[in-house]
């Protein structure tokens, strides 16, 4: 076998591995998270909170495969010096191609700016990354 | 007497047909019917144990699945979209904690859903769950469930 032969023959091996995406990598992407946001019952609040108004940290899970995915939703509040002062964990079930908005209460107790984090893990693995947003509340 | 007797007779073939005529909508009513049913709230820990009762400040996932089913002959019902409602009150009836989930769910399937709460207060609280369509024009779907459990 001549040499060239070899060498092209390692160069399709080689390009064909570096095309294939790991399976991992897929599940990845194909979970999606929108950035976590303060909403009433039904929309999304733009002008800000007041402390103890009840409102509610939405974000919506994207279950781009075709099979439904159970899904932990963990959604946490800091305050201004990075410090938890809420979280709750929901699990759920999203549908395969489908999506779920996963909701839970919150009473802010004090006035200033607070961190929303939210993420999706299923088994213990991380399937998104950490979402954030920036909310202000006031007096 | 013949003449009483085909009275008789006749007057039993009305009432069948009225009962035919009544009772065949019902039927087709009851062969279209499809409702969302759930599970009373449970309690576990985060490895899947079962509490009979709580401690304070013992973090626990409240837990309820939810069904949409239906009877045999309806097949081509479109996907019920739903808010799945888990709500903690306390002894007083004021809500603690309200979280809730929203997407659709089809005809046959069944959605799992739980969420984390800490007890904060050694009393009974009662955990309440039940589904409606939307917030913005909220039918009921489901009767709401309801867990007492006690937290020393």
């Amino acid at each position: 076998m001549s040499r060239s032969l070899v060498f092209a023959l390692a160069t399709t091996v080689l390009a064909l591995t570096l095309s294939a995406p790991p399976a991992q990598a897929q599940d990845f992407i194909l979970t999606d998270l929108s950035d976590p946001v303060l909403k009433d019952l039904e929309h999304d609040i733009d002008d800000g909170v007041t402390v103890n108004e009840p409102v509610a940290i939405s974000a919506i899970v994207v279950n781009g495969e075709v099979f439904a995915k159970q899904v932990t939703v963990v959604i946490e509040t800091r305050d201004s010096n990075g410090f938890t002062v809420d979280v709750q964990l929901q699990n759920g079930t999203v549908f395969g191609e489908s999506y779920a908005e996963f909701s839970t209460l919150w009473r802010p107790q004090e006035a200033g700016m607070y961190e929303l984090r939210a993420y999706v893990i299923s088994n213990t693995q991380p399937l998104t990354g950490v979402k954030t947003s920036q909310v202000e509340i006031s007096n | 007497m013949a003449n009483k007797h085909q009275l008789q007779f006749k007057r039993l073939l009305v009432l069948g047909f009225v009962i035919i005529l009544v009772a065949t909508p019902l039927t087709a009513y009851a062969l279209t019917y499809a409702t969302l049913e759930h599970t009373p709230p449970s309690f576990s820990s985060f490895d899947g144990v079962l509490a009979r009762y709580l401690v304070v400040g013992q973090q626990v996932m409240i837990s309820s699945n939810f069904t949409y089913t239906y009877y045999e002959h309806l097949v081509d019902r479109p996907p019920q979209e739903y808010v799945a409602i888990i709500e903690v009150r306390d002894e007083n009836g004021i809500t603690q904690s309200l979280s809730y989930q929203s997407s659709e769910i089809a005809l046959n399937d069944t959605i799992s859903i739980g969420v984390s709460w800490v007890p904060e207060k050694p009393i009974t609280y009662v955990i309440r769950s039940l589904a409606v369509t939307n917030f913005t024009n909220p039918q009921i779907l489901t009767d709401v469930k309801e867990s007492p459990i006690d937290v020393r």
